[in-house]
Formats: C-alpha cells, sequence, structure tokens
C-alpha cells in the first residue's frame, strides 16, 4: 500500500485535472487495498451482486431473442388473415371465400389454409399438421419437425402411421426432419400434402381453416379490411399489425413469470442497497474515524467508500452478463427453460440468435452499480460527518 | 406414459426388497449411492441403444414365447418377411394391430410372411388376459425387462418394425396401422 493510502492523500502538483485524476487514483488504491482487507465481506456481496445481475441479464437476452425470432417470423405473416366465427369460436371457411377477397381492389393475391392439430397417443403429443403454401410434400410422405423426430425417434425413410377420423390409417414416409436451427417454429410440425390432410382429418375438399391475404404494394390494410367484412360478414380479419401487437405484449415484462423473476431481482437489489447502512461494521466506522482523525476529508473518505461499492459492482456486472451470454447461448439457457417452456414431450432445445437490448443491458448495470453505490454512501456519511474520536470509540 | 419413460422408471434402480449388505451403510455410500443413481437416470438417454434404422440388421436375441417355447430373433424366420410388432396391454390400438397381423397371417404365410408380437415389461398372465378370447396362431414374445424393446430403440408403442428376407429393416412403422395398411407395406417385399 503506497503512503498515500495511510496518510491523509496530499495535494499532488501539476494542473488541477491531472491533479485530481491522481488524487482519485490514489483513492482508488486505497480502495482496492481495503476491499482485500475485507477480502470475505467483498466476496459474498461481489457474488449476490453477480447472481443478481447473471439473472437479470439472462432474462433480458432470453426476452429480445425471442422478440427477434416472433418479429422474424411475423415479417413473412399474410397482411391480412380471415378467419370464420362461428358463436365466438373459429369455423372452417368456404373455399368460395377465397374468391371474394381475390376480387377486393388492392389485393394481391388470396389464399386458403390448411391446418390443424393431431394428438398422437403412441407418442403423447400434440403435432402441428400443416399443409404449406409452396412446394407441399408429395401425397404418403411428409417432413416433421426436429421435436416430433427426437420424441418417436423417426428419421428419414421411417413411416408414421396415423389414425384418421374415419378410423383408417395414414400411412406417411419421412423425407426429412427439418432443421434444429428452425426448432422454435418448426419442433412440432408434420408437414403433408393436401390430399393426406383432408384424409386425416376428414375434411370436405370445399373448406379450408383459414384465407391468407397478401396485398399489392400501397394498398392499405384498413380499406381492404372494410371491405372483406362486408364481403364476408361474420368474418374475423386480422391484420399483421394485430398480430405484431399480440406477439409483443405476450412477450412483454408483464407476461408472465419473467415479470416475476424480475420484480423478485430488483426487490433483491433495492434490499441490498437499504440494508447497507445498518451492515457498515464497527471495524469499518474505525476505519472512517480512523481516516478523519488521520486529516481525511469527508469527501475523501465518501470516495473512498464509493470506489470500494463501485469496483465490487463492475466487476459483478461484467462477469454476470458474460455468464448470462454464455448461459443463454451457447447453453440453450438451460437454467431456465424447463421453467419458462413448461412441460411438453415436444419441447423444443433453444437455439437462440444472439439478440442484445443495450438499453435495457445498461439499465440493469446502471441499477447495479448506482443502488449499491448509493447504500455505501448513505453508510458512510454519519460516521464520516461525525467526530472521529467518538466514532472510534463507539 | 410411453415405454421409455417406462423403462426410466427408478424403480429399476432400487435393489430388490430382500437385498442387504454386510454392512450399514454410511454416509459415503449413501452419497455415492445417490450420484450414481443420479448418474444412471440422467445417463439412461443417453446410453439407450439408438433406434434401429432402414437398412440396420437386429442383433440376435433370444426370446421365450407365450407357449413356452424359446425363439432366437430374427434367426428362426430366415428367408421369410418378418413383422416384428411390440405392444402392451394397456394400448388398445395395439391389440387392434394383433388383429391385422393375425388376418394377414392366415393370407400371406404360404408367401414368407411370419408376425411376431413382442411384449414390452409384461408377465404371461397379464399377456394371457389382455388376448382374452383372440385366437392368435403366430407367436407371441415375453419381454418382461423390455431388453429387447430397448435394443429396437422403441420409444412409443406401437411400433412395428418389417424385416426383409435378408433380416435387415425394411420399414419402421411408428404407431398404429391397420391391415390396408400392413397390406401396402408388405406389397413389394412378399
Amino acid at each position: 500500500m503506497s503512503a498515500t493510502a495511510i496518510g491523509r492523500p496530499a495535494a499532488p502538483p501539476g494542473n488541477p485535472v491531472s491533479r485530481a485524476l491522481r488524487r482519485q487514483g490514489a483513492l482508488l488504491e486505497f480502495a482496492l487495498a481495503s476491499l482485500l482487507r475485507h477480502r470475505g465481506k467483498t466476496a459474498v456481496l461481489g457474488a449476490v451482486l453477480t447472481l443478481i445481475v447473471f439473472l437479470l441479464a439472462s432474462l433480458a437476452f432470453l426476452r429480445s431473442s425471442v422478440r427477434f425470432e416472433v418479429s422474424a417470423l411475423l415479417r413473412d405473416a399474410p397482411d391480412l388473415v380471415v378467419q370464420r366465427l362461428v358463436a365466438g369460436r373459429q369455423e372452417l371457411i368456404p373455399q368460395s371465400a377465397v374468391a371474394a377477397l381475390r376480387s377486393i381492389p388492392g389485393v394481391d393475391r388470396a389464399q386458403g389454409r390448411l391446418w390443424g392439430y393431431y394428438y398422437d397417443s403412441s407418442g403423447g403429443a400434440n403435432y402441428t399438421v400443416v399443409v404449406p403454401q409452396v412446394a407441399p410434400p408429395a401425397d404418403g410422405e411428409t417432413a416433421i419437425g426436429a421435436g416430433v423426430s427426437r420424441s418417436r425417434e423417426g428419421y428419414s425413410r421411417d413411416v408414421l402411421a396415423f389414425r384418421s377420423y374415419g378410423g383408417t390409417a395414414v400411412l406417411l414416409t419421412v423425407k426429412a426432419v427439418l432443421p434444429e436451427r428452425s426448432e422454435m417454429i418448426s419442433g412440432d410440425l408434420v408437414v403433408v400434402s393436401e390430399r393426406d390432410f383432408r384424409t386425416l382429418f376428414a375434411l370436405p375438399a370445399n373448406v379450408v381453416n383459414d384465407i391468407a391475404v397478401y396485398l399489392a404494394p400501397g394498398a392499405d390494410p384498413t380499406s381492404v379490411r372494410h371491405q372483406a367484412l362486408r364481403a364476408l360478414p361474420g368474418a374475423r380479419v386480422v391484420t399483421r399489425q394485430e398480430m405484431l401487437e399480440t406477439a409483443a405484449s405476450f412477450l412483454d415484462w408483464r407476461g408472465g413469470l419473467p415479470g416475476v423473476v424480475v420484480l423478485a431481482m430488483a426487490l433483491a437489489l433495492v434490499i441490498l442497497a437499504a440494508d447497507k447502512p445498518s451492515a457498515l461494521g464497527v471495524e469499518e466506522q474505525k476505519e472512517i474515524g480512523t481516516l478523519r482523525a488521520l486529516g481525511w476529508s469527508k469527501m475523501d473518505v465518501l470516495a473512498a467508500k464509493t470506489w470500494e461499492s463501485l469496483v465490487v459492482s463492475i466487476v459483478a456486472v461484467l462477469v454476470g452478463m458474460f455468464a448470462a451470454y454464455v448461459h443463454v447461448y451457447p447453453g440453450g439457457a438451460v437454467l431456465f427453460s424447463p421453467v419458462l417452456r413448461g412441460w411438453a414431450v415436444l419441447a423444443p432445445n433453444l437455439h437462440l440468435v444472439p439478440s442484445l437490448d443495450i438499453p435495457l443491458l445498461a439499465a440493469i448495470a446502471a441499477s447495479t452499480i448506482m443502488l449499491p453505490a448509493s447504500g455505501t454512501l448513505l453508510a458512510a456519511y454519519r460516521p464520516a460527518s461525525g467526530d472521529p474520536d467518538s466514532v472510534i470509540r463507539e | 406414459m410411453n415405454i421409455r419413460q417406462r423403462l426410466q422408471s427408478p424403480r429399476a434402480l432400487w435393489p430388490s426388497p430382500g437385498c442387504t449388505g454386510p454392512t450399514p451403510p454410511t454416509r459415503r455410500h449413501v452419497l455415492r449411492g445417490a450420484l450414481a443413481a443420479a448418474v444412471a437416470t440422467l445417463g439412461l438417454r443417453a446410453i439407450a441403444e439408438p433406434a434401429l434404422k432402414p437398412g440396420d440388421r437386429p442383433k440376435t436375441v433370444t426370446l421365450k414365447a407365450l407357449s413356452g417355447t424359446q425363439v432366437t430373433l430374427p434367426d428362426a424366420f430366415r428367408g421369410t418377411v418378418v413383422v416384428v410388432h411390440f405392444w402392451a396391454s394397456w394400448c388398445p390400438p395395439c391389440l387392434r394391430e394383433i388383429d391385422a397381423l393375425e388376418s394377414l397371417f392366415g393370407e400371406y404365410r404360404e408367401r414368407g410372411f411370419a408376425p411376431v408380437s413382442v411384449n414390452v415389461g409384461e408377465t404371461p398372465a397379464v399377456v394371457t388376459d389382455s388376448l382374452g378370447h383372440r385366437k392368435v396362431t403366430y407367436p407371441i414374445l415375453l419381454d418382461p425387462e423390455s431388453a429387447t424393446s430397448r435394443l429396437y430403440g422403441v420409444v412409443g408403442l406401437p411400433t412395428t418394425f418389417v424385416l426383409d428376407r435378408t433380416g435387415s429393416v425394411a420399414v419402421k412403422v411408428l404407431g398404429e396401422i391397420d391391415r390396408d395398411g400392413l397390406r401396402r407395406v408388405l406389397s413389394g417385399l412378399l
């Protein structure tokens, strides 16, 4: 430890800025030495702060990546989706509605969609069965999601046998397993031809599940929506913007367990900061009194204590965020995924694309640094302001 | 509950009730035991045999038939098209498949068609009871420890493997297949 770290920091020579910098350097050196002297307490505080940052940052990474995936998915969504409602529930819609929608000015194309859910009692899982609008598989063939493949140990050339609504077996030879990278959205998919879909669900040829509408460039979705509702009274028309807003509100902090975790962690941080004044030990109080008795100014004492807090918090932020990044991206959020995904036979493995929400991460870092620093300042203020003799004797 | 979940039942890891060691277990023994149980439970999926794929040749296994005879799979059926059908009494679609196989056995027997139904994890009494008044003329085999189903990589019932005349897997069917479906699968092999 340098002499300046023990006695009153001397006013160094030179211009005021460099003098101030050298003074702060000396105070920082003192703070580091003090942290080392109380290494047990420092380690515990650092570990708690690192854990809080790790949890908050993991949630932040997870949230921004899932939002990124959802927005990427909805980018290719149709401009409008038209559904038929009966007593508030979605029902099959006649194919004839497709022609009615195509005739609306501003509509580039309208296409009926076929999709449904099939419960596979052998695997105990629910699959999403779809007929793709582009390049559907041949009759009797299928492409399956990675989750379906994994749950049934089904691979290329194996045969999936589904029982149709008519009681007959629908045999589908697996031609491909969809890439694992897209598992979040394709893990439970069974992609089939239109004929196999209609056989499986005993669906008449003149109905579809809903209609995807794509607008010509420059067309106004609101205007087309009004015309669609005039052409098909009783239909429900959902715009892409509404789909985006629904997804955004679902993934918002208010959207469930992450919100509770964030609140709990934020509360822990506040309690940690608020508890600091009462947690200032006798030894630390005596140390402050001794420094004051040696001639340190109140401001120097407070600055040294603030440096101590800042060093611990900054290291906690760096280590916590790095650990959170490794946990969420290469690690597939292994600690959170069982809780956040819930239980499912087809729960997807998370292969997230890294996406950083810089303002949110900055807010986490600022809270982690500022709150404990404020607590330390409050704690040190009274002994630093009091009479050194009485502080030492207390 | 599917087969894999049943196979991973912790019951398989417990010692039998009558099994006692010469010395009372120390804390170290308990910790070691707990660690071994955890590793075994977590690792079962990883060390389970990979599922057989078309083109693979299953390993030879000898199973006891419900009739009491020993049957070696698939060697006992060399030169025929064998359907190895994994089933259990709690699986209604499996019983419908047994009816379909029995029907096709009568139809295709002369053309070298040999079905076997391998019961997974149940006792002969349960198997007999579940078959009820069904007249099954082809072999019903017993796999009480589920070892054969593990060897074939079965993770759900029913699962059916069709072996060609060379003994290699020609088709693996996941889920319930009816008589017409089986007929389609067998059409290119018989």
